[in-house]
Protein backbone atom coordinates (compact mmCIF):
# COMPACT_ATOMS: atom_id res chain seq x y z
CA UNK A 1 0.00 0.00 0.00
CA UNK A 2 1.57 3.24 -0.94
CA UNK A 3 2.41 5.94 2.10
CA UNK A 4 -0.51 8.30 0.88
CA UNK A 5 -2.90 5.61 0.80
CA UNK A 6 -2.52 4.76 4.18
CA UNK A 7 -2.74 8.13 5.16
CA UNK A 8 -6.43 8.16 3.30
CA UNK A 9 -5.03 11.31 1.02
CA UNK A 10 -6.51 10.82 -3.00
CA UNK A 11 -3.67 12.07 -4.25
CA UNK A 12 -0.15 10.50 -4.81
CA UNK A 13 2.43 11.88 -2.97
CA UNK A 14 5.29 13.92 -4.86
CA UNK A 15 8.77 13.33 -3.03
CA UNK A 16 11.05 16.02 -2.72
CA UNK A 17 13.81 17.12 -1.04
CA UNK A 18 14.13 18.25 2.21
CA UNK A 19 14.97 22.23 2.64
CA UNK A 20 19.20 22.05 3.67
CA UNK A 21 18.28 18.33 4.51
CA UNK A 22 21.75 17.17 3.32
CA UNK A 23 19.73 14.41 0.49
CA UNK A 24 17.01 13.15 3.04
CA UNK A 25 13.67 13.63 1.26
CA UNK A 26 9.84 14.29 2.49
CA UNK A 27 6.42 13.61 0.70
CA UNK A 28 4.02 16.21 -0.31
CA UNK A 29 -0.01 15.58 -1.17
CA UNK A 30 -1.48 18.22 -3.58
CA UNK A 31 -4.75 19.08 -2.28
CA UNK A 32 -7.39 17.20 -4.52
CA UNK A 33 -9.67 20.29 -4.50
CA UNK A 34 -7.15 23.06 -5.70
CA UNK A 35 -5.39 25.06 -3.98
CA UNK A 36 -6.12 28.42 -1.55
CA UNK A 37 -2.68 28.63 -1.43
CA UNK A 38 0.30 27.59 -3.81
CA UNK A 39 3.35 26.20 -3.36
CA UNK A 40 6.39 26.78 -5.47
CA UNK A 41 10.03 25.14 -5.37
CA UNK A 42 13.50 24.42 -7.09
CA UNK A 43 15.40 21.02 -6.49
CA UNK A 44 18.47 19.80 -8.40
CA UNK A 45 19.68 16.85 -9.36
CA UNK A 46 23.23 16.63 -9.65
CA UNK A 47 24.73 13.49 -11.88
CA UNK A 48 28.37 13.49 -12.72
CA UNK A 49 28.87 10.68 -15.68
CA UNK A 50 26.13 8.14 -14.70
CA UNK A 51 26.25 8.95 -10.92
CA UNK A 52 23.79 10.70 -8.89
CA UNK A 53 26.04 12.42 -6.79
CA UNK A 54 23.10 14.49 -5.03
CA UNK A 55 19.70 16.12 -5.04
CA UNK A 56 18.51 19.01 -3.56
CA UNK A 57 16.31 21.73 -2.54
CA UNK A 58 17.25 25.36 -3.57
CA UNK A 59 16.72 28.86 -2.53
CA UNK A 60 14.64 31.05 -4.85
CA UNK A 61 16.03 34.44 -4.54
CA UNK A 62 13.76 37.68 -5.29
CA UNK A 63 14.74 37.83 -8.58
CA UNK A 64 13.07 34.41 -9.39
CA UNK A 65 9.98 35.32 -7.07
CA UNK A 66 9.47 38.45 -9.28
CA UNK A 67 9.70 36.96 -12.21
CA UNK A 68 7.05 34.64 -11.74
CA UNK A 69 4.69 36.70 -10.42
CA UNK A 70 5.60 39.50 -13.65
CA UNK A 71 5.05 36.22 -15.76
CA UNK A 72 1.63 35.51 -14.50
CA UNK A 73 0.61 38.92 -15.64
CA UNK A 74 2.65 40.21 -18.78
CA UNK A 75 2.03 38.80 -22.19
CA UNK A 76 4.16 40.61 -24.94
CA UNK A 77 3.93 40.33 -28.71
CA UNK A 78 7.36 41.32 -30.34
CA UNK A 79 6.66 43.82 -32.76
CA UNK A 80 9.90 43.38 -34.27
CA UNK A 81 12.87 42.71 -32.37
CA UNK A 82 13.32 40.74 -28.74
CA UNK A 83 13.60 44.66 -27.24
CA UNK A 84 10.39 45.63 -28.56
CA UNK A 85 7.18 44.47 -26.66
CA UNK A 86 3.54 45.37 -26.95
CA UNK A 87 2.74 46.30 -23.33
CA UNK A 88 -1.19 45.70 -23.85
CA UNK A 89 -0.88 42.51 -24.69
CA UNK A 90 -0.82 41.49 -21.41
CA UNK A 91 -2.40 37.64 -19.03
CA UNK A 92 -4.98 40.18 -17.48
CA UNK A 93 -5.79 43.50 -19.73
CA UNK A 94 -6.88 47.04 -19.10
CA UNK A 95 -10.13 47.77 -20.53
CA UNK A 96 -9.52 44.76 -23.18
CA UNK A 97 -12.61 42.53 -22.25
CA UNK A 98 -11.95 40.20 -25.28
CA UNK A 99 -8.94 38.92 -23.33
CA UNK A 100 -9.50 39.19 -19.56
CA UNK A 101 -12.24 39.50 -17.47
CA UNK A 102 -14.10 38.56 -14.15
CA UNK A 103 -17.54 37.24 -13.76
CA UNK A 104 -19.86 36.51 -10.85
CA UNK A 105 -21.77 33.30 -11.03
CA UNK A 106 -25.12 32.08 -8.88
CA UNK A 107 -23.86 28.46 -9.06
CA UNK A 108 -22.59 26.29 -6.20
CA UNK A 109 -20.21 23.22 -5.71
CA UNK A 110 -17.09 23.38 -4.46
CA UNK A 111 -13.90 24.19 -6.85
CA UNK A 112 -12.14 21.50 -8.76
CA UNK A 113 -8.28 21.52 -9.93
CA UNK A 114 -10.05 20.70 -13.39
CA UNK A 115 -12.28 23.35 -13.59
CA UNK A 116 -12.42 25.74 -16.79
CA UNK A 117 -15.88 27.78 -15.96
CA UNK A 118 -17.61 29.03 -13.57
CA UNK A 119 -20.85 26.39 -13.07
CA UNK A 120 -23.55 29.41 -14.06
CA UNK A 121 -21.72 32.15 -15.09
CA UNK A 122 -23.58 35.84 -15.48
CA UNK A 123 -21.84 36.73 -18.54
CA UNK A 124 -22.21 40.67 -18.44
CA UNK A 125 -18.58 41.48 -18.72
CA UNK A 126 -17.66 44.32 -16.21
CA UNK A 127 -17.57 47.56 -17.83
CA UNK A 128 -13.88 48.36 -16.50
CA UNK A 129 -10.70 46.26 -16.03
CA UNK A 130 -7.23 48.06 -14.71
CA UNK A 131 -4.17 46.29 -13.68
CA UNK A 132 -1.23 46.77 -11.10
CA UNK A 133 1.53 45.47 -9.20
CA UNK A 134 3.60 46.16 -6.38
CA UNK A 135 5.54 45.41 -3.49
CA UNK A 136 3.90 45.49 -0.48
CA UNK A 137 5.85 44.48 2.40
CA UNK A 138 9.76 43.50 2.14
CA UNK A 139 9.81 39.86 -0.15
CA UNK A 140 6.39 39.70 -1.39
CA UNK A 141 5.22 40.82 -4.92
CA UNK A 142 1.68 41.55 -5.74
CA UNK A 143 -0.76 41.32 -8.76
CA UNK A 144 -4.24 43.16 -9.25
CA UNK A 145 -6.78 42.88 -11.17
CA UNK A 146 -9.46 45.13 -10.90
CA UNK A 147 -12.78 44.94 -12.31
CA UNK A 148 -15.85 47.29 -11.92
CA UNK A 149 -19.54 47.51 -13.01
CA UNK A 150 -21.50 50.35 -13.21
CA UNK A 151 -24.46 50.85 -11.08
CA UNK A 152 -26.73 48.86 -12.99
CA UNK A 153 -24.71 46.67 -15.49
CA UNK A 154 -25.70 43.22 -13.24
CA UNK A 155 -29.50 42.64 -12.40
CA UNK A 156 -29.50 41.70 -8.41
CA UNK A 157 -27.73 38.73 -9.02
CA UNK A 158 -27.30 36.30 -5.92
CA UNK A 159 -23.74 36.01 -6.33
CA UNK A 160 -22.19 32.12 -4.97
CA UNK A 161 -19.20 32.44 -7.17
CA UNK A 162 -16.87 34.33 -8.74
CA UNK A 163 -13.94 33.38 -11.49
CA UNK A 164 -11.09 35.60 -12.64
CA UNK A 165 -10.62 34.69 -16.52
CA UNK A 166 -6.95 35.91 -18.29
CA UNK A 167 -5.22 35.30 -21.59
CA UNK A 168 -3.51 31.69 -20.24
CA UNK A 169 -0.80 29.41 -21.64
CA UNK A 170 -3.04 26.36 -20.70
CA UNK A 171 -1.09 23.39 -22.93
CA UNK A 172 2.30 22.40 -21.25
CA UNK A 173 5.06 23.37 -23.16
CA UNK A 174 3.22 25.15 -25.80
CA UNK A 175 3.28 28.83 -26.70
CA UNK A 176 -0.53 29.35 -27.93
CA UNK A 177 -2.35 31.35 -25.42
CA UNK A 178 -5.96 31.64 -25.23
CA UNK A 179 -8.50 34.38 -24.50
CA UNK A 180 -10.58 34.01 -21.56
CA UNK A 181 -9.49 31.03 -19.67
CA UNK A 182 -10.27 30.55 -15.96
CA UNK A 183 -7.32 31.64 -13.73
CA UNK A 184 -9.18 30.73 -10.54
CA UNK A 185 -12.95 30.99 -8.99
CA UNK A 186 -13.88 31.39 -5.60
CA UNK A 187 -17.36 30.04 -4.38
CA UNK A 188 -19.52 30.03 -1.21
CA UNK A 189 -19.68 26.32 -1.30
CA UNK A 190 -15.87 26.23 -0.13
CA UNK A 191 -16.98 28.93 2.48
CA UNK A 192 -15.06 31.55 0.78
CA UNK A 193 -17.02 34.42 0.98
CA UNK A 194 -21.15 34.51 2.37
CA UNK A 195 -23.32 34.77 -0.90
CA UNK A 196 -24.55 38.24 -1.69
CA UNK A 197 -26.94 40.26 -3.65
CA UNK A 198 -25.54 42.66 -6.46
CA UNK A 199 -27.12 46.33 -5.08
CA UNK A 200 -28.11 47.75 -8.91
CA UNK A 201 -27.67 51.12 -7.41
CA UNK A 202 -24.36 50.85 -6.16
CA UNK A 203 -21.05 50.04 -8.91
CA UNK A 204 -19.66 46.08 -8.28
CA UNK A 205 -16.11 46.10 -8.19
CA UNK A 206 -13.86 43.24 -7.66
CA UNK A 207 -10.59 43.75 -6.91
CA UNK A 208 -7.99 40.05 -7.40
CA UNK A 209 -4.92 40.15 -5.84
CA UNK A 210 -2.10 37.13 -6.36
CA UNK A 211 0.40 37.39 -4.31
CA UNK A 212 3.69 35.53 -4.13
CA UNK A 213 6.00 35.39 -1.33
CA UNK A 214 8.19 32.65 0.29
CA UNK A 215 6.65 30.05 2.62
CA UNK B 1 22.31 40.41 6.32
CA UNK B 2 19.05 39.11 6.25
CA UNK B 3 16.29 41.67 5.82
CA UNK B 4 13.83 41.99 8.91
CA UNK B 5 10.90 39.51 8.99
CA UNK B 6 7.73 40.70 7.95
CA UNK B 7 4.00 40.09 8.32
CA UNK B 8 0.87 39.50 6.26
CA UNK B 9 -2.74 39.57 7.08
CA UNK B 10 -4.59 37.74 4.42
CA UNK B 11 -8.04 36.27 4.13
CA UNK B 12 -8.17 32.22 5.58
CA UNK B 13 -8.86 30.11 3.07
CA UNK B 14 -12.71 29.08 3.70
CA UNK B 15 -12.97 31.13 6.29
CA UNK B 16 -15.70 33.46 5.51
CA UNK B 17 -14.16 36.75 6.08
CA UNK B 18 -11.57 36.04 8.54
CA UNK B 19 -8.11 36.24 8.73
CA UNK B 20 -4.72 35.22 9.48
CA UNK B 21 -1.38 36.55 9.80
CA UNK B 22 1.66 34.86 8.16
CA UNK B 23 5.33 35.87 8.46
CA UNK B 24 7.73 36.05 5.67
CA UNK B 25 11.00 34.18 7.13
CA UNK B 26 13.88 35.87 7.59
CA UNK B 27 15.84 33.46 5.77
CA UNK B 28 14.53 30.29 4.73
CA UNK B 29 12.98 30.48 1.07
CA UNK B 30 13.16 27.20 -0.13
CA UNK B 31 9.55 27.10 -0.66
CA UNK B 32 7.30 29.85 -2.35
CA UNK B 33 3.73 30.73 -1.92
CA UNK B 34 1.78 31.86 -3.88
CA UNK B 35 -2.45 32.63 -3.37
CA UNK B 36 -4.82 34.91 -4.59
CA UNK B 37 -7.33 36.85 -2.72
CA UNK B 38 -10.38 39.37 -4.20
CA UNK B 39 -11.88 42.40 -2.42
CA UNK B 40 -15.44 42.96 -3.60
CA UNK B 41 -16.99 46.40 -3.18
CA UNK B 42 -20.54 46.90 -3.83
CA UNK B 43 -22.12 50.34 -1.82
CA UNK B 44 -22.63 48.99 1.67
CA UNK B 45 -21.27 45.24 0.87
CA UNK B 46 -17.05 44.63 1.38
CA UNK B 47 -15.64 41.74 2.00
CA UNK B 48 -11.75 40.00 1.47
CA UNK B 49 -11.45 36.28 0.47
CA UNK B 50 -9.08 33.80 -0.82
CA UNK B 51 -9.96 31.81 -3.82
CA UNK B 52 -8.78 28.73 -5.08
CA UNK B 53 -6.22 28.44 -8.00
CA UNK B 54 -7.67 25.87 -10.85
CA UNK B 55 -5.41 23.45 -13.16
CA UNK B 56 -5.61 25.81 -16.18
CA UNK B 57 -3.95 28.48 -13.74
CA UNK B 58 -1.48 26.62 -12.17
CA UNK B 59 -0.23 25.26 -15.58
CA UNK B 60 -0.36 29.22 -17.34
CA UNK B 61 2.14 29.78 -14.15
CA UNK B 62 4.73 27.28 -14.79
CA UNK B 63 4.44 28.00 -18.25
CA UNK B 64 5.25 31.65 -17.92
CA UNK B 65 7.87 30.86 -15.65
CA UNK B 66 10.06 29.20 -18.51
CA UNK B 67 8.31 30.44 -21.75
CA UNK B 68 7.35 33.17 -23.60
CA UNK B 69 5.57 34.16 -26.61
CA UNK B 70 6.29 32.14 -29.97
CA UNK B 71 6.98 35.43 -31.79
CA UNK B 72 9.29 36.69 -28.92
CA UNK B 73 13.03 36.12 -29.44
CA UNK B 74 14.05 34.60 -27.83
CA UNK B 75 11.47 32.63 -26.95
CA UNK B 76 12.13 30.72 -23.40
CA UNK B 77 13.18 31.93 -20.18
CA UNK B 78 15.45 28.95 -19.92
CA UNK B 79 16.97 28.49 -23.57
CA UNK B 80 18.43 24.94 -24.98
CA UNK B 81 22.03 25.59 -25.97
CA UNK B 82 21.77 29.38 -25.82
CA UNK B 83 24.08 30.17 -23.34
CA UNK B 84 24.01 33.86 -23.74
CA UNK B 85 20.33 34.41 -22.07
CA UNK B 86 20.52 31.21 -19.50
CA UNK B 87 23.09 28.97 -17.87
CA UNK B 88 24.35 27.65 -15.07
CA UNK B 89 27.20 27.62 -12.65
CA UNK B 90 28.91 26.19 -10.17
CA UNK B 91 31.39 28.31 -7.37
CA UNK B 92 33.40 28.15 -4.86
CA UNK B 93 32.21 30.69 -2.44
CA UNK B 94 30.45 29.77 1.06
CA UNK B 95 27.95 31.96 2.86
CA UNK B 96 24.12 31.88 3.32
CA UNK B 97 21.66 32.85 0.08
CA UNK B 98 19.99 36.28 0.67
CA UNK B 99 16.83 36.95 -1.04
CA UNK B 100 18.22 39.72 -2.27
CA UNK B 101 21.33 37.72 -4.06
CA UNK B 102 21.73 38.06 -7.86
CA UNK B 103 24.93 36.29 -8.60
CA UNK B 104 27.14 33.74 -6.42
CA UNK B 105 29.51 34.94 -4.22
CA UNK B 106 32.69 32.80 -5.92
CA UNK B 107 31.12 32.27 -9.77
CA UNK B 108 33.28 29.95 -11.86
CA UNK B 109 32.41 31.73 -14.88
CA UNK B 110 32.83 28.41 -17.51
CA UNK B 111 29.16 28.07 -19.28
CA UNK B 112 27.46 25.04 -19.96
CA UNK B 113 28.22 22.93 -23.04
CA UNK B 114 24.99 22.37 -23.01
CA UNK B 115 21.86 23.19 -21.94
CA UNK B 116 18.35 21.89 -22.29
CA UNK B 117 14.58 22.41 -21.34
CA UNK B 118 11.84 19.98 -20.49
CA UNK B 119 8.59 20.37 -19.36
CA UNK B 120 5.87 18.10 -17.72
CA UNK B 121 3.34 16.77 -15.47
CA UNK B 122 4.55 13.93 -13.20
CA UNK B 123 0.92 14.32 -11.46
CA UNK B 124 -2.81 15.40 -10.93
CA UNK B 125 -1.88 19.02 -9.46
CA UNK B 126 2.09 18.59 -10.36
CA UNK B 127 3.97 20.66 -12.91
CA UNK B 128 7.49 21.21 -13.33
CA UNK B 129 10.22 22.51 -15.89
CA UNK B 130 13.54 20.52 -15.88
CA UNK B 131 16.37 22.80 -16.88
CA UNK B 132 19.71 20.77 -17.57
CA UNK B 133 23.34 21.80 -17.83
CA UNK B 134 26.10 19.68 -18.93
CA UNK B 135 29.63 20.46 -19.05
CA UNK B 136 32.02 17.77 -20.80
CA UNK B 137 34.59 15.95 -19.58
CA UNK B 138 37.77 18.71 -18.79
CA UNK B 139 35.37 21.41 -19.56
CA UNK B 140 36.11 21.90 -15.62
CA UNK B 141 39.05 22.15 -13.53
CA UNK B 142 39.24 20.15 -9.99
CA UNK B 143 37.36 22.56 -7.94
CA UNK B 144 35.84 22.54 -4.53
CA UNK B 145 31.88 23.23 -5.18
CA UNK B 146 30.53 25.25 -2.96
CA UNK B 147 27.31 26.52 -4.29
CA UNK B 148 25.68 26.45 -7.41
CA UNK B 149 23.21 29.22 -9.45
CA UNK B 150 20.74 28.85 -12.15
CA UNK B 151 20.74 31.62 -13.87
CA UNK B 152 17.40 32.75 -16.79
CA UNK B 153 16.36 35.51 -18.97
CA UNK B 154 13.87 36.84 -16.26
CA UNK B 155 11.53 39.89 -15.89
CA UNK B 156 13.11 41.20 -12.56
CA UNK B 157 11.81 44.73 -12.51
CA UNK B 158 7.83 44.51 -11.15
CA UNK B 159 6.84 47.60 -13.48
CA UNK B 160 9.76 47.11 -16.67
CA UNK B 161 8.24 44.75 -19.72
CA UNK B 162 11.92 44.13 -20.92
CA UNK B 163 13.87 40.60 -19.39
CA UNK B 164 17.40 40.88 -18.06
CA UNK B 165 20.07 37.83 -19.82
CA UNK B 166 21.52 36.00 -17.50
CA UNK B 167 19.32 36.48 -13.92
CA UNK B 168 19.83 34.85 -11.37
CA UNK B 169 16.77 32.61 -10.34
CA UNK B 170 17.94 30.72 -7.33
CA UNK B 171 21.34 29.48 -5.45
CA UNK B 172 21.71 26.65 -3.22
CA UNK B 173 24.78 26.36 -1.33
CA UNK B 174 26.78 24.14 1.19
CA UNK B 175 26.12 26.74 4.13
CA UNK B 176 22.47 26.11 4.04
CA UNK B 177 23.44 22.35 4.31
CA UNK B 178 21.81 21.93 0.90
CA UNK B 179 24.63 19.67 -0.70
CA UNK B 180 28.18 18.46 0.51
CA UNK B 181 30.73 19.88 -1.08
CA UNK B 182 32.44 18.25 -3.82
CA UNK B 183 35.37 18.01 -6.30
CA UNK B 184 34.96 17.96 -9.79
CA UNK B 185 35.81 14.68 -11.63
CA UNK B 186 37.79 15.57 -14.80
CA UNK B 187 37.00 13.02 -15.94
CA UNK B 188 34.09 12.51 -16.85
CA UNK B 189 30.68 14.91 -17.73
CA UNK B 190 29.26 17.26 -14.79
CA UNK B 191 25.22 17.14 -15.00
CA UNK B 192 22.86 19.33 -13.30
CA UNK B 193 19.71 19.33 -13.88
CA UNK B 194 17.20 21.76 -11.98
CA UNK B 195 13.78 21.26 -11.30
CA UNK B 196 11.27 23.53 -10.83
CA UNK B 197 7.80 22.33 -9.17
CA UNK B 198 4.14 24.10 -8.64
CA UNK B 199 1.69 22.53 -6.92
CA UNK B 200 -0.89 23.38 -4.62
CA UNK B 201 -0.44 23.33 -0.38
Amino acid sequence: MAFNEFLGCEQPAYTRPIAGGLGQVEEVYPASQGGGELRLWGEVEVRQGDEVLFTARNKIVSQGLLHAIIGITRNHATLGGASTYNPTARVFNINDLTRSWIYVGTGTGATTEGMTDLVTPVTTKPDATSTDQDSPVAGTYRLKFIATWNSGSLGAVAVEEIGVYGHLFTTIDSTASTNGRLFARLSTTDSEFTGFTVNTAAPLTIEYRVVATFA
Amino acid sequence: MNQAPTTITRPASGGLGALETIQVPEAGFSEVRGWGEVKVTNGDTEFRARNKVVGNGLKHIINMIHQWDTSAVPQGRFQTNDPTYSWIYVGRGTGATLESMNGLVDPITTKPNSTSVTVSNPGAGVYNFKFTAVWNSGALAAEDIEEIGIFGYLYTDINDLAPTAGAMYARLSTTDTEFTAFTINTSAPLTIEYTFTLTFA
